[in-house]
């Protein structure tokens, strides 16, 4: 009896010995992420959320190629020739809602929001550190959400769809908010304008201009305000965006770059026209889908400028395609009857830091601004500071026409050739029928706006799809 | 049949052991009717007994404590004996038991260390009859060669036999020369040899596939086949040792009801899967269990490395079962339902594979050497893309059809007009002014009858107290496609030994390296060698004129892959070394411990090399890449059997084990650019980029497992397996559940009432229930975290990466099974039928977010689905006879999947799931990723625009494909119907094997038809079109189903998602064709060997398939979709097998 006991306690205490099963024993070892609510300790923490968010932009989804692109090929100024089949359906303005790139946009856009979203509504109670550094944090944060909202609106939004009741894109103020915030509806245009321009002002108002980075790869005041100016002018409330454009121009940390350097600072990081830039290292972007790659390579170039462009420079035009060893814009060298812009994003290294907000747009911006207010002669003074710098002939008159030119010429393959056509009610003009293959759309198509991805309306009920998809 | 197991075992160790479940079937086969034996196997030590009136039980004790023998009899038969009293002095056993059953009708008979113990009446008879016999004598061996011990030899119609004896010897005294011997084995088939003027007979058994008194691996240990009350089908290794499939797991195609296998690729070792009775889940994992020996094991891919590039994955997979060499194997059983799989706990929910390895052999160190060598091509051949004419043909038709009119020109003069304006980017132009030189892509790729070889050598033996069983293998397969090829070395050494009666030892040790060299595939473009034909022009030559691979070539954005498939590399390397050791102690009697310890450490090896010349590797003068991953897995098993017996008739065994796993996963990542030179393909080398990357995965499972077994004198059995099991998947609250499944079967053939039933040799029902779970979803999926992997201007970057749900917890299935088995007419025709009903619900389901939370889903605990089906299996003994046997096996399942409830949204209204959007959904009502798109009403003869139904079912038609509608098209992506039919003949030493498995019920889509087929730019200028283009609508009242040649790159979207190209998966193959010869014994002796086979076999013959329009494999991934991914592939492999 005595002995089946004794072998009875060594079974049992065998059976159990190898699983030494206490708690930690299940406990997963976090090695390289971290859990959310516990981690966010430090300015430190803030601040590497706001590098994320950052890193983020850059992504070629967002400003690291699409979004850019998305200005140019739905424009009189490039096209995707669908060599590689990138960005055709873009390109072509003939988009269905299950298109991949309307998907991916505003995928990665909302990323930049869920991260600013992040610090905004840190408890600043647990946060040790400098109340001024944590403010200049959360005031950057407030500036980018703005921007990726923007951003939103403009690609999505119905402003300028006729029959699109201008509904604008969900304003998302708060990272895993209440129940409500999982379904969100959207807002609508006049909302997200509203709020984009609360969001510019909260930022100015908590960032310092002692605290503003130098090397313009962060946001900054002066930034947010031209943000602010490029807002208004696109909602064309001209008095807010001749204000917040003097308010930069006023800062004097800022000039049009040199007709000689011109072509160098799109290599340069920092140079002195950039107000906001988004860095990049080397390693930042798979090549292939980096913008150098998209306008500049035959192999997987796939977005080439149209020749009509050409005719729009002076023969001295350094932003052209005629000055020797400057040329921005020029024939493909191993397919020569393609036309590429060269001049701008030109490293294959991809090292090149893309400006989102350069000087010349501000002055644009006010000389627009103060033409629209009724001072075509100080609108004559500012158009002209841009092209006096570049070996180009000078206007005579300030008008839209003559504004609205030299914002192609300065700002073609930046992104903006769109958004100046749509703001200002025109229809996509069609230079070349042959290569352009939307068929130049009128003011108001629904084309104007890109699809409510599919994605999205198969999550959330609440959303709207756009007219026309 | 009847009284069959109606046994009281005395020795619980004979329940635990595979040899010794062979021997006590072969005293149970004596004890169903076999009357005649000879002692034998006297081993050596005496005893001394005195004894006072004791019953001969207590006898039999005294002997079991002294010796090493062990007594097995019929309870019924030793009462009412007398009390005995013996008084012996060295007195050898046969003494002993002369003296103990004197004056009983018993005798006794000594089969090693077993004694049994029967009534000796019959004998009696037998030898009254004597005299008038004829004497025959011979020797059972199974088809390798190896005697078999054991086996009945009966004179058929008479219940004249013997067993034959250790050495697989038998002699017998037969009624004449037309008597018919019967010849059985358990696991073998039943052989029937006319004696004829042959007085000396060497009789060769086959395994059985279908056998009744199988011995079935199961939960952590091995039941007889009536003794199981789960639903599991058991293939031997034999039936799968000589396929030529570089992973086990593809060889079980058509072997078993309700599994159905799909190939993510036909590139050598890639990862397949595997669905046991259908999809149970939404988003989390499908794939069942791997259990090797005992064990559960990481399966899955070893490599899933790739891009994700225009939403499809490139990738490049390597399973973790290419490792393990076939022909080690001795068996795998498919467990299916609760009852089955309960053991194994929640991670069983999807099914399991239970691989049980060879063991060591005692007797003579026995050589099996295979060799086979063969060649193989795609079974299917695919699409083949348009030549150069073909393609500037329909190139200038696209341009006069858009531009003529309005231009004014015709169609003589397109190519004039393409030159003016530059259409062609001069793709056209070029190939023209160089006199329009042939280029064949699809050739130029294609790898013909690419060589596959197979060498393996085996040893097996052993004595008493240890046995051991080694191998060496080697495998080479190249791919059908240039630059891709398979390569692996296996060793194993498995090894036993008793260190004492009660302790018994075995370790067994695998190590293996698989090389696979091959490049990414579920891509398009480069990556791809297949698609090289649809995305190269054919006006682009692949070599130049001088015969070197053409680089030069201008207009077009395509590498050459023939100089990528050379210059660049892309291999996986995985050595894995598994080693398994198990110790199991008989503390006291039926009271057993067990701990098992397996280690499995992977570490694989993934890298890519892009060269400085051509290719994507150009633009940064050479890139390479290299990960590294090292896998450790630990499961440490520790349990106890203890077997009560109740009242004789009663017996009851119990199980508790404890199980602890743990697997850490840590993976190293290196890049470089930018190389000095050519030849140098390290990081090392690279001057410039480089950029490090790390991740480092562990998780763990605790369990404690109870198992109760009731058995009621084989009659009734009942079992309940319960699982208390722990995830570190999920958050601390929420880690545990516990899991149950209850069985229960009623032998009823060994009821009375149907024993005189002849022809019913064995009718058994059974059926279950059970709870069981899954935790098959990301690694710390639980958890709302940050990620620490970015950087921005050289500062590290924090971004949210996870949404989290701190609530997450087991999903779980309630599984229902009730199935018969029956035999009838001796086993002639056998088989099962079972019906299941499955329901998985708290699904652990990717629940899509709204992105303006910047994540696009979480993971929930919602949702159910159901799966429900019938299996069926027979099998027939069609002819046997001596020299003819002729033997036939169906099975056959249906599938019922449907999802029963999703996620909902603020609104109430259903989040569906779906893995391609304008393709497939999953919706309550409906099969999971349901296909549902645009219908294709063909094209319009009138004009030759494509043409689609408004409302996505019939009617009004648009050539508007935007504002056509999705619709639900009735059919999944899984097969609602599968099976498997085979094939034995044997015809003295010929034989021929052939299986055949099919498919259907569902619907596959063709996934890169968007380029290849489109009537437009995208097929005539950027890639390439599909020769079935030049069927295309030419002139009013063409009937055809490819639209006019346009101009646009699209099309006008013919080719986008739509049914068109949507197509039925109905398929029946032939998997396999053996055709063989044996070499008689008379032969053999003369060559001093054991055995000797020579056969051919023919894989993937031939195919049928239902939808016409499919060019296609139709066998493809689970998901449904069919790419350009390597098909499977149509081998002759000519193989031989000996034994020495």
């Amino acid at each position: 009896m005595m002995k089946k006991f004794i072998y009875s306690i060594i079974a049992i205490t065998l059976l159990v010995s190898v699983t030494s099963c206490d708690k930690e024993s299940l406990e997963p070892t976090l090695a390289q992420i971290k859990d959310v609510a516990t981690s966010i300790k430090t300015v430190d923490d803030l601040q590497g959320i706001l590098f994320g968010a950052y890193n983020r932009m850059t992504n070629y989804n967002y400003y690291g190629r699409n979004v850019i692109i998305y200005g140019e090929v739905r424009s009189d100024n490039a096209f995707a020739d669908g060599n590689s089949a990138r960005l055709t359906t873009v390109s072509n303005m003939d988009m269905l809602y299950t298109d991949s790139d309307a998907s991916a946009t505003w995928t990665q856009i909302y990323t930049v929001i869920a991260s600013t979203n992040v610090i905004i509504g840190a408890d600043l109670d647990k946060i040790t550190g400098d109340a001024t550094k944590i403010d200049h944090i959360i005031g950057q944060a407030y500036a980018i959400r703005a921007l990726a909202h923007f951003d939103l609106l403009r690609i999505y939004g119905q402003q300028h769809v006729t029959t699109g009741q201008n509904i604008g894109v969900p304003y998302v103020k708060t990272y895993k908010g209440s129940k409500e915030t999982l379904f969100p509806i959207r807002n609508t245009v006049a909302e997200c304008k509203q709020f984009i321009m609360e969001d510019l002002t909260t930022a100015t108002s908590k960032m310092s201009t002692s605290l503003n980075d130098n090397s313009k790869q962060l946001m900054t005041t002066y930034g947010a305000q031209a943000l602010a100016a490029r807002v208004a002018l696109y909602f064309k409330d001209w008095t807010t965006a001749k204000s917040m454009a003097s308010i930069v121009i006023a800062s004097n940390k800022y000039s049009i770059i040199d007709a000689n350097k011109y072509a160098a600072s799109w290599s340069i990081d920092g140079s002195v026209n950039s107000i906001f830039e988004l860095g990049y290292s080397n390693i930042d972007n798979e090549w292939i889908n980096g913008l150098a790659n998209i306008y500049r390579y035959s192999d997987y170039g796939d977005v080439r400028a149209l020749p009509n462009i050409l005719t729009i420079f002076d023969d001295n035009d350094v932003r052209g395609g005629t000055v020797a060893g400057t040329a921005m814009i020029d024939w493909d060298a191993v397919a020569n009857f393609k036309l590429r812009n060269i001049g701008k994003y030109p490293s294959r290294s991809f090292d090149d830091n893309v400006p989102l907000i350069r000087y010349e747009e501000v002055i644009l911006i006010y000389a627009e601004a103060a033409l629209e207010t009724g001072d075509a002669a100080t609108a004559l003074i500012y158009l002209n500071m841009v092209p006096a710098k570049r070996g180009a002939n000078l206007y005579t008159i300030a008008d839209k026409d003559n504004i609205l030119l030299e914002r192609r010429k300065e700002l073609c393959f930046e992104g903006f050739r769109f958004d100046d056509l749509a703001r200002t009610n025109s229809d996509i003009p069609l230079s070349d029928p042959v290569l352009q293959t939307h068929g130049g759309p009128a003011y108001g198509s629904y084309k104007y706006a890109f699809p409510i991805p599919q994605v999205e309306m198969l999550a959330n009920s609440n959303m709207v799809q756009n007219y026309g998809y | 049949m009847k009284n069959f197991l109606h046994v009281s075992f005395r020795d619980s160790r004979i329940r635990r052991n595979f040899l010794i479940l062979m021997k006590l079937s072969l005293i149970l086969s004596m004890v169903l009717g076999v009357i005649s034996a000879q002692a034998n196997g006297q081993k050596e030590g005496t005893f001394s007994l005195k004894l006072e009136n004791v019953s001969i039980e207590n006898v039999f004790r005294e002997i079991e404590k002294s010796s090493n023998y062990r007594f097995i009899y019929q309870v019924d038969d030793l009462k009412g004996l007398n009390q005995i009293s013996i008084d012996l002095k060295d007195a050898d056993i046969n003494n002993v038991l002369t003296e103990c059953l004197k004056g009983s009708q018993l005798e006794s008979l000594i089969e090693n260390e077993y004694i049994i113990i029967r009534k000796s009446m019959e004998v009696k008879t037998i030898k009254a009859i004597e005299v008038s016999l004829i004497n025959i004598k011979g020797k059972v061996l199974d088809k390798d060669g190896i005697s078999l011990p054991g086996a009945t030899v009966l004179e058929e119609g008479t219940s004249n036999g013997v067993i034959t004896d250790q050495n697989g010897n038998f002699s017998l005294k037969v009624t004449g020369s037309a008597s018919v011997l019967k010849v059985s084995f358990i696991g073998f088939e039943t052989q029937f040899i006319e004696v004829g003027d042959k007085t000396e007979f060497s009789i060769v058994l086959n395994p059985s596939a279908t056998s009744l008194n199988e011995v079935i691996v199961v939960g952590y240990g091995t039941k007889g086949k009536n003794e199981i009350t789960g639903s599991t089908v058991q293939v031997s290794g034999a039936q799968l040792a000589q396929i030529p499939v570089a992973s086990v797991d593809q060889a079980l195609q058509g072997k078993v009801a309700g599994l159905t296998i799909s190939a993510t690729s036909g590139t050598p070792g890639s990862f397949q899967d595997i669905r046991i009775r259908g999809m149970g889940s939404l988003t989390a994992g499908n794939d069942p269990l791997f259990v090797i020996d005992g064990v559960p094991m990481i399966s899955g891919s070893v490599s899933n490395v790739g891009t994700t590039s225009w939403g499809t994955s490139v990738r490049s997979s390597l399973t973790s079962l290419a490792s393990l060499n076939s022909a080690d194997i001795e068996s795998i059983t498919i467990l299916k339902d609760a009852s089955a799989t309960s053991a194994y706990g929640a991670r069983g929910s999807n099914g399991v594979i239970v691989i049980t390895t060879k063991k060591g052999k005692s007797g003579k160190t026995q050589f099996d050497f295979s060799a086979s060598h063969g060649f193989q091509n795609d079974a299917t051949k695919g699409r083949l893309a348009l030549n150069g004419a073909q393609r500037e043909e329909l190139l200038l038709e696209a341009i006069y059809n858009t531009y003529g009119q309005a231009n004014g020109f015709s169609e003589a003069e397109a190519y004039s007009y393409v030159v003016a304006k530059n259409k062609d980017n001069r793709t056209l132009q070029n190939w023209v002014n160089a006199g329009r030189p042939f280029a064949d892509w699809n050739e130029a790729v294609d790898s013909k009858n690419a060589p596959v070889q197979n060498v393996s050598l085996s040893a097996t033996g052993g004595d008493d107290l240890q046995s051991f069983y080694a191998s060496f293998s080697y495998n080479k397969t190249e791919a059908t496609v240039i630059g891709n090829d398979f390569k692996r070395v296996t060793g194993v050494l498995s090894y036993g030994r008793k260190f004492r009666n009660n302790l018994t030892f075995s370790t067994r040790a695998n190590v293996s390296n698989n090389h696979q060299t091959g490049f990414l595939e579920g891509g398009r473009q480069f990556a791809n060698p297949r698609a090289a034909a649809f995305f190269m022009s054919p006006w682009i030559t692949p070599y130049d004129e001088d015969g070197n691979i053409n680089i030069s070539y201008k207009g077009s954005v395509y590498y050459n892959y023939l100089y990528l498939a050379k210059h660049d590399i892309t291999y996986n390397d995985l050595t894995r070394a598994i080693s398994n050791s198990n110790i199991e102690w008989e503390i006291v009697k039926n009271l057993k411990f067990k701990s098992r310890i397996s280690l499995d450490y992977a570490i694989s090896e993934y890298k890519v090399y892009r060269n400085r010349i051509h290719g994507d590797g150009k633009a940064l003068n050479g890139s390479s890449s290299d990960q590294i991953e090292r896998n450790f897995n630990y499961v440490a098993q520790n349990s106890l059997d203890y077997l009560m017996v109740y009242k004789e008739n009663h017996r009851i065994s119990v199980t508790a084990l404890l199980e602890y796993q743990k697997n850490k996963q840590n993976r190293l990542t290196g890049y470089g650019e930018n190389f000095p030179a050519d030849g140098l393909t390290n990081i090392d080398n690279a001057g410039s980029n480089y950029q490090a990357g790390s991740s480092f995965y562990d998780w763990s499972n605790l369990s404690y497992l109870g198992m109760v077994n009731y058995n009621y004198l084989g009659r009734y059995i009942a079992d309940f397996t319960i699982r208390r099991e722990g995830s570190s998947r999920f958050e601390a609250a929420n880690r545990y559940g516990t899991f149950w499944a209850a069985g229960a079967a009623w032998n009823m053939s060994q009821e009375k009432f149907l024993s005189d039933i002849d022809w019913i040799s064995n009718l058994r029902v059974r059926a279950s229930y059970g709870l069981s779970g899954s935790s098959a979803i990301g690694i710390n999926g639980y958890q709302a975290s940050l990620a620490y992997d970015a950087n921005y201007i050289g500062n590290g970057a924090i971004y949210t990466n996870q949404y989290g749900n701190s609530e997450l917890t087991w999903e779980k299935n309630k599984n229902s099974d009730i199935g018969i088995d029956f035999g009838f007419f001796d086993n002639a025709i056998s088989g099962s039928f079972a019906y299941f009903h499955k329901k998985t619900y708290d699904l652990l389901q990717n629940v899509p977010l709204s992105r303006s939370t910047g994540h696009s889903s979480y993971t929930e605990n919602v949702g159910a689905m159901v799966n429900k089906g019938i299996e069926f299996i027979v099998a027939f003994d069609i002819l046997k006879s001596k020299d003819l046997n002729i033997n036939a096996s169906f099975n056959f399942a249906t599938l019922d999947n449907e999802v029963t409830e999703l996620a909902y949204d603020g609104n109430g209204v259903e989040i569906s799931i779906s893995n391609s959007i304008d393709k497939n959904k999953s919706s309550v009502g409906h099969t999971a990723y349901e296909w549902y798109m645009i219908k294709w009403a063909g094209v319009d003869p009138a004009n030759g625009l494509p043409l689609w139904y408004v409302n996505g079912v019939d009617g009004e038609t648009t050539s508007n494909y935007s504002i056509a509608a999705q619709a639900w098209q009735g059919k999944g992506p899984l097969p609602t119907y599968s099976g498997g039919m085979s094939l034995h003949v044997d015809y003295k030493n010929f034989f021929v094997d052939a299986n055949a498995s099919f498919q259907g019920g569902n619907a596959i889509y063709e996934m890169w038809t968007n380029l290849y087929m489109v009537n437009g730019t995208q097929a005539l200028l950027s890639f390439n079109g599909a020769a079935e283009l030049m069927n295309r609508w030419q002139n009013p009242g063409d009937i055809t189903d490819i639209p006019k040649m346009v101009w646009s790159s699209d099309g006008n979207k013919s080719a986008n998602t739509s049914t068109r190209f949507l197509y039925d998966g109905d398929y029946m193959r032939l998997k396999d064709l053996v055709f063989g010869y044996d070499f008689s014994k008379s032969i053999l002796s003369k060559l001093k060997i054991n055995g000797l086979k020579v056969y051919v076999r023919g894989t993937n013959l031939l195919i049928w398939v239902k939808d016409k329009r499919l060019k296609y494999d139709p066998e493809v991934g689970a998901d449904g979709f069919t790419g350009l991914e390597t098909p499977p592939v149509k081998s002759i492999v000519f193989g031989l097998n000996l034994k020495f």
